[in-house]
C-alpha cells in the first residue's frame, strides 16, 4: 500500500513537472525563425483546422439567452440541438487536425539529426494535454450543451495553439522538399484508404 | 496582369460595388441575398453588367465573390439577435406580406442559395440553423401580432 502511495506520488509529481514544462511561454521566434514562416509551414500542413471565430460564435451564451428570451420550448429545443451537433463536430474537427498535424510531425522529423528531444516531449505532452482537455470538453458538451462547456473552450484552444506552435517551429526548420514528399505520401494514403 | 496591381483593381472594384449599388439595400442581410443573386445557378459564375463594363468580367467577377464571402462571413459570425434583427428588415421591406414570405422560406428554404460556394461545413450548418430559429421567432411574431 505504501509502496503504491509512493509510485503514484512520484508519478503525480513527474506529471506536474511536465504541465509546468510544456505551460511555459513559447518564444516567438527561435532559431532566427520568423512567425510568418511557421505560419506558412502550418498552413501547407494542416488546412483542416475549423476557424476559431465560427467556434466562438457556435459556443456564444448570448445567443441561447437570445432564443430563451424569444422562442417557444420547441424551437429553444431545435436550437439546442443544432448548436451541440455543431460544437462536438466543431471540437473534433480541431481533433481530427492536431492528429493529423501529429502524424506528419512524426514523420518528418523521424531520423532527422536536428531533432531535439527535449522539444519532441514538450510536443507529446502539449498533445495529450489537448486530448485530456478534449475527451472533459465532449463529456461535458454531451451531457449539458454547448453553453456551459464555453469556458472551457479556451484551454482546448490554447493546449492546440501551443502544440500547432512547437510543431510548426520544428517543421519550419527541415527541408522543404522534404515536408512535401511526407505530405504527398500521407495524401495519397488518405486517398487509397 | 500583375499580381498586385490586379489585386488594388479588384480592391477599388469591390469599393465601386459597395458604394454604388450594396449602399442602395437596406441591411447586410439584404445585402447578402442581393450578391447571392448575382451568381448563376448553374456555373456558379458572378456577373454584373456595370462593373464588368467598368473593370471587366475577370474583376467584377472576383469583386463580387470576394463581396459575397464577406458578406457571408460578417453575418455568420455576428450574434443571433443582430441576424434576427436583420431578417426581420429584410422581410418588412420585401414587398409581399411579411407572414407569406415567411411561410414560404421555411418551406422552401431559398435561403440556402445565400451561401458562397468555398464555404467551410461547419459555417454553412451554422448560418442555416441561425436563419432557422431567427425565422421560426419572426413567424411567432407574426401570429402574436396578427392575433393581438
Amino acid at each position: 500500500m505504501t509502496e503504491a502511495f509512493f509510485f503514484l506520488s512520484v508519478g503525480l509529481a513527474f506529471l506536474g513537472v511536465l504541465v509546468f514544462w510544456a505551460q511555459r511561454r513559447q518564444e516567438p521566434t527561435a532559431g532566427g525563425r520568423s512567425i510568418s514562416k511557421t505560419q506558412e509551414i502550418l498552413i501547407a500542413v494542416q488546412s483542416g483546422l475549423p476557424s476559431r471565430a465560427v467556434g466562438e460564435r457556435i459556443f456564444a451564451l448570448q445567443d441561447w439567452e437570445f432564443v430563451l428570451s424569444q422562442a417557444a420550448p420547441p424551437i429553444r429545443q431545435r436550437f439546442l440541438r443544432e448548436r451541440k451537433a455543431m460544437a462536438l463536430s466543431w471540437l473534433w474537427q480541431i481533433r481530427e487536425g492536431l492528429r493529423q498535424l501529429m502524424l506528419f510531425h512524426k514523420r518528418a522529423v523521424r531520423g532527422s539529426i536536428q531533432l531535439n528531444p527535449a522539444v519532441e516531449v514538450r510536443l507529446a505532452v502539449n498533445f495529450h494535454l489537448f486530448l485530456l482537455v478534449y475527451n472533459l470538453l465532449w463529456l461535458l458538451i454531451w451531457l449539458r450543451g454547448p453553453f456551459l462547456a464555453r469556458v472551457v473552450i479556451s484551454h482546448a484552444g490554447r493546449f492546440a495553439d501551443q502544440f500547432a506552435g512547437l510543431s510548426g517551429g520544428v517543421l519550419a526548420d527541415l527541408d522543404p522538399r522534404h515536408l512535401q514528399r511526407i505530405k504527398d505520401d500521407l495524401l495519397s494514403r488518405s486517398v487509397v484508404a | 496582369m500583375d499580381k498586385n496591381v490586379k489585386y488594388l483593381t479588384i480592391e477599388r472594384a469591390k469599393d465601386d460595388l459597395k458604394s454604388r449599388t450594396l449602399a442602395n439595400f437596406p441591411g447586410e442581410f439584404s445585402q447578402l441575398i442581393y450578391l447571392a443573386s448575382t451568381r448563376d445557378y448553374n456555373s456558379g459564375r458572378y456577373h454584373h453588367d456595370g462593373l464588368a463594363f467598368q473593370f471587366g468580367e475577370e474583376i467584377a467577377e472576383a469583386a463580387l465573390a470576394s463581396c459575397h464571402q464577406e458578406a457571408f462571413d460578417k453575418l455568420v459570425l455576428s450574434p443571433l439577435e443582430e441576424l434576427a434583427q436583420q431578417l426581420d428588415l429584410f422581410v418588412r421591406l420585401a414587398g409581399v406580406p411579411s407572414v407569406d414570405l415567411v411561410a414560404l422560406w421555411k418551406r422552401l428554404e431559398p435561403y440556402r442559395l445565400a451561401v458562397p460556394a468555398d464555404t467551410a461545413d461547419l459555417s454553412v450548418e451554422l448560418f442555416l440553423s441561425n436563419i432557422r430559429t431567427s425565422l421560426a421567432i419572426l413567424e411567432a411574431q407574426l401570429q402574436m401580432a396578427q392575433a393581438g
